[in-house]
């Protein structure tokens, strides 16, 4: 260490410019760590789905694990949408504590989550519309028919993917645990 | 003659002086910036995680607007996070003395139920891979848990069987526990009033080969 400091003989300036390049380096690197990451968890979660189809992925195990520390204890289903040129409607039911539904932007931001609640199932039922101001049509209730039952959800990103996943109670309830992960859907509609 | 020569010496010598204190300085910052980029990404700083006791978490995981800090560390990791108003994800790389979790170990997570929450308990290789065994078993929850009459429940993490709730990890070396929370909506757990603490499982050594 004395001989860096022999061989630099630092003063105020050099100290003061060295935090400075240090900060602006440290701000560009972290920027430009995500760019850098490898494959993202999305692709390898998604692999093999087709674009506004619900797939139910095999168990979480060793040497079949998609993410790394992605938890065992639940079964999933993914589905990658597309809002740039339809919408797309997504439903799922939610009946037991630690059933989650879970919409991803493509940059890995989970910006909707429902999950299950004791004593009541839930249904939810989604449309989601891009967020890109673009005219999507009369509503319902403006051409004098009856609301429909899902809610719209503006998202903030055209493309991403939902996640739905159900926890594993045991053997038992494994049967049950499938029927209902397959009520759940996602298809694209004309907007 | 000499005098030239003596000239240009003097020249060399100080353009290398020069060049190699530039050169040490670039490579000092340089070194400093990556070094703090990958320990503020990978291990997370008090700005960005939250420690109690052995366990940490990042929470801002998942939500829309995170720090820069945090989207980079789970885009590193390869992992997908839930929002964390939802849930929350707490990973422990040592006991709760502090001492690296290791498979020559065997060691006891005592937690009790939580009827606010849904929650699982895996135990991965430093890698994040789930640790191969013949009972087919890598997690707990708060479904399949066996709990005692007191509503407490004890998982014995260790490489040979164990009666009761046993996680084997035989082998993995260096070992991570993650522990999900997801909210039930019923009420939210908070550091303010010890809520948080006391639902975080406690993880003790037993005994060491």
């Amino acid at each position: 260490m004395k001989w860096l400091l022999t061989l630099l003989k630092p003063d105020a300036r050099m100290i003061g410019a060295a935090l400075c390049l240090i900060g602006a380096l440290h701000i560009m690197l972290v920027f430009a760590m995500q760019s850098l990451s490898p494959t993202s968890a999305l692709t390898r979660l998604t692999n093999g789905a087709k674009l506004h189809e619900m797939l139910l992925l095999p168990p979480t195990k060793p040497g079949a694990q998609r993410l790394p520390f992605q938890s065992p204890s639940a079964r999933y289903a993914v589905c990658r949408f597309d809002t740039g040129k339809t919408d797309v409607a997504v439903r799922a039911l939610l009946p037991d504590p630690g059933w989650v539904l879970a919409l991803y932007s493509n940059e890995g931001e989970n910006f909707y989550i429902a999950v299950g609640q004791p004593g009541r199932k839930i249904n939810v039922a989604l449309q989601l519309v891009a967020n890109d101001g673009r005219f999507a049509g009369l509503t319902p209730q403006a051409k004098g028919l009856a609301p429909p039952g899902e809610s719209v959800l503006k998202v903030p990103a055209k493309n991403g993917i939902v996640v739905l996943a159900a926890p594993d109670r045991g053997y038992a309830y494994r049967d049950q645990m499938l029927a209902d992960m397959r009520l759940s859907s996602c298809r694209a509609e004309k907007s | 003659m000499s005098f030239v020569t003596h000239q240009i010496k003097k020249r060399v010598t100080l353009f290398v002086a020069r060049s190699a204190r530039t050169l040490v300085f670039i490579s000092a910052v340089a070194a400093t910036a990556v070094l703090s980029s990958c320990y503020s990404t990978d291990t997370g700083t008090s700005l960005t995680t939250e420690t109690i006791g052995p366990w940490v978490t990042w929470p801002a995981a998942g939500q829309p607007g995170q720090d820069p800090y945090t989207r980079v560390h789970f885009a590193r990791l390869g992992a997908l996070p839930l929002n964390s108003e939802s849930s929350q994800v707490f990973t422990a790389r040592l006991d709760s003395d502090g001492s690296r979790l290791h498979s020559s170990c065997d060691y006891t997570i005592e937690g009790r139920s939580l009827y606010t929450h849904w929650w699982s308990l895996t135990a991965f290789d430093d890698r994040g891979r789930l640790i191969a065994n013949p009972a087919d078993r890598y997690a707990f929850n708060s479904d399949t848990v066996a709990y005692t009459s007191d509503g407490s429940f004890t998982i014995s993490m260790a490489r040979d069987a164990r009666p009761g709730n046993w996680l084997p990890t035989s082998g993995a070396g260096r070992l991570v526990v993650t522990f999900q929370l997801i909210d039930l909506g019923i009420r939210a757990l908070t550091r303010e009033d010890g809520a948080l603490e006391k639902a975080l499982p406690v993880i003790k050594r037993s005994a060491c080969r």
